[in-house]
């Protein structure tokens, strides 16, 4: 039989490690929260220039494109990416996609392929989304190569291109 | 069973309660919007609103809500972020262009990475004159 102290020593153990959990509860919800709310930063596949502008995976511009993956694509096939450029700035911008030549892995395998997209011509206005597809052709007389690499940039300037 | 002491065992089942309290307190996020209207006309204005919450029910006070308007053609309507009050409510009020294209639009809420989504109608006015 344990004396009364002894049980009173039990449920203050008891006590304490429920002040514990629920305190440790506390910070699993408040860690979710700051979590949740942190902005990763681009890698450098996508590059902006001074016009302020974003490319997002969604329309809301929550998930930003850091990178596409194209998966495995044949000869002759196209892979497609549709994303989000956003305008965050105060001034109707035009944009571009191109490829960085030297960015290449391996170097010669830019001929084999072909970068599109969608944008069109129009101004994109601030505070405004544009969905655009972007694809990578793959041209049928591909040799020698099995994977490949390189950055894309999305210019945007004031005036049409 | 004799070999442990009572006090192991109550200490055993409080642990357990504790566990389960905690897994249903843990915040999954749940995100709910709606307009106050299912039809607009240009010029007009729609009162959006919604909530931001834990699965369990518990309001989420100071979360990002990121919001925009997908129209049937033409490019998305990004309004400006706003943060839930004390309760998990937010509100946003936004005005249908005049160049808006008649059709059904799409609104898309998230918050803390939860998505919500509702639709509404633009609507042409008809002016309609009788001879």
């Amino acid at each position: 039989m344990l004396s009364l102290i002894k049980k009173l020593w039990v449920v203050a153990l008891i006590g304490c490690i429920l002040i514990v959990l629920m305190t440790l509860e506390v910070r699993i919800i408040t860690f979710e929260v700051e979590r949740s709310q942190r902005v990763i930063p681009s890698s450098g596949v996508i590059t902006a220039g001074v016009l302020p502008f974003g490319v997002y995976w969604d329309p809301t511009g929550t998930k930003q494109v850091t990178s596409i993956s194209w998966g495995t694509l044949s000869p002759g096939q196209t892979g497609n990416a549709t994303l989000y450029v956003r305008n965050e700035g105060a001034a109707p911008i035009y944009c571009a996609v191109d490829w960085v030549a030297s960015s290449w892995i391996p170097q010669n395998a830019s001929q084999f392929f072909t970068l599109t997209w969608n944008f069109g011509r129009a101004p994109l206005y601030p505070q405004r989304s544009r969905k655009v597809l972007v694809q990578l052709y793959v041209k049928p007389n591909i040799s020698g190569i099995e994977t490949f690499s390189f950055d894309i940039v999305i210019n945007a300037q004031d005036e049409p291109y | 069973m004799g070999l442990i002491p009572w006090w192991v065992w109550v200490l055993l089942i409080l642990i357990v309660l504790l566990i389960v309290w905690i897994w249903k307190k843990v915040i999954v996020p749940v995100a709910t919007v709606a307009t106050d209207k299912a039809a607009y006309f240009r010029a007009e204005t729609a009162h959006i609103s919604g909530t931001v919450k834990s699965s369990s029910g518990v309001p989420l006070p100071g979360a990002v809500v990121h919001t925009a308007i997908e129209p049937p053609v033409g490019d998305v309507y990004t309004l400006p972020d706003t943060k839930t009050d004390a309760d998990g409510k937010f509100a946003l009020d936004w005005g249908v262009p005049g160049d808006a294209p008649d059709g059904t639009y799409t609104l898309s809420v998230v918050s803390l990475g939860a998505l919500a989504e509702a639709t509404f109608t633009q609507i042409q006015a008809i002016a309609a004159v009788r001879v």
